[in-house]
């Protein structure tokens, strides 16, 4: 129905150069990209605005767009910015739902040692990669860091973007950006411990 | 964050550690930093893991973004029918306006 695929001719694929109808657009990928944005911020309002954008942003450069990813995954691209910048926008949030004792600053006593210990998980690491359960519990501690903490956990470690790359578009330094990592990350193994490997 | 001397290589503790580790997932480490960091997870129960965990949760992370883009073209919410409608119309006056 919809190709999607790379491997398919190039014929199938929709042209978007072309004066397409921004109705087809929303009819074929408004689902899609609408479905992703929630997934990231959570709440309907902002995830159709943040489709809306896209698909603004995805007109005004339709002429950039060469073809040379899907169509979908070129819109996504541009959905995932706007979410950055949403991020960016919403600024610092206090970390509600996440354990303040995770946090590097409180973690560790005057001596440098853990104040609780790491516990340990159990040595199935590759069941949980294909576990849907254990990722609605993975979104769910993501979805509970602030803004500042989620835009480089998103950046660097869903996007896999490069840290010089990530310090252009966050506007940080690197010294900041290592930081909000190492917090994020805390703060998630912390999170992830609470609720699935030792929850009672 | 460097490590410059011998008695920095040798006091690094788990506050040190944990923050050198999530370093590493970001850049190389120097070869003090190394060095230190192995020193100190030969004899530490709780860095060791701290780092195995971190590994998984970007593991885990990588593979559930990639489990989304999947399904995000088969399942899941759909636009209303009344933000779909607002959508279409904001599109056709952009378009509309588009002297090209």
């Amino acid at each position: 129905m919809m190709a999607e695929s790379s491997d398919m001719p190039q014929g199938n694929v929709p042209d978007l150069a072309a004066p397409t109808s921004p109705d087809e657009w929303v009819k074929e990928y408004g689902d899609a990209l609408f479905r992703y944005a929630l997934a990231k911020v959570s709440q309907v309002p902002l995830a159709e605005d943040l489709v809306q954008e896209t698909f603004l942003a995805a007109w005004q450069g339709r002429e950039a767009y060469a073809g040379s990813a899907s169509p979908l995954t070129w819109m996504i691209g541009i959905l995932r910015h706007k979410i950055v910048d949403e991020f960016r926008r919403q600024g610092r949030v206090a970390t509600a739902g996440l354990d303040p004792e995770a946090e590097p600053a409180n973690a560790f006593t005057r001596r440098g040692h853990w104040q609780r210990p790491i516990g340990h998980w159990p040595r199935d690491p590759q069941s949980l990669l294909e576990n849907r359960e254990f990722w609605e519990v993975l979104d769910r501690c993501v979805d509970k860091l602030p803004a500042n903490l989620a835009s480089v956990f998103q950046l660097r470690e869903i996007e896999q973007v490069d840290t010089n790359s990530l310090c252009g578009q966050l506007e940080i330094s690197p010294a900041n950006a290592s930081v909000r990592l190492y917090r994020a990350r805390a703060l998630l193994r912390r999170c992830l411990e609470m609720t699935w490997f030792t929850a009672e | 964050m460097s490590l410059k001397n011998l008695q920095q290589i040798l006091t690094l503790a788990c506050d040190g550690a944990s923050r050198l580790i999530s370093e590493q997932m970001d850049r190389e480490l120097s070869f003090a930093e190394r060095l230190a960091l192995r020193l100190h997870t030969l004899g530490c129960r709780n860095c060791p893991r701290f780092m195995r965990q971190l590994g998984l949760l970007r593991t885990v992370a990588r593979r559930r973004e990639q489990a989304l883009l999947e399904s995000v073209r088969q399942e899941g919410p759909k636009l209303s029918g009344e933000a779909r409608t607002r959508i279409r119309q904001t599109l056709r006056k952009a378009s509309e306006s588009d002297s090209s």
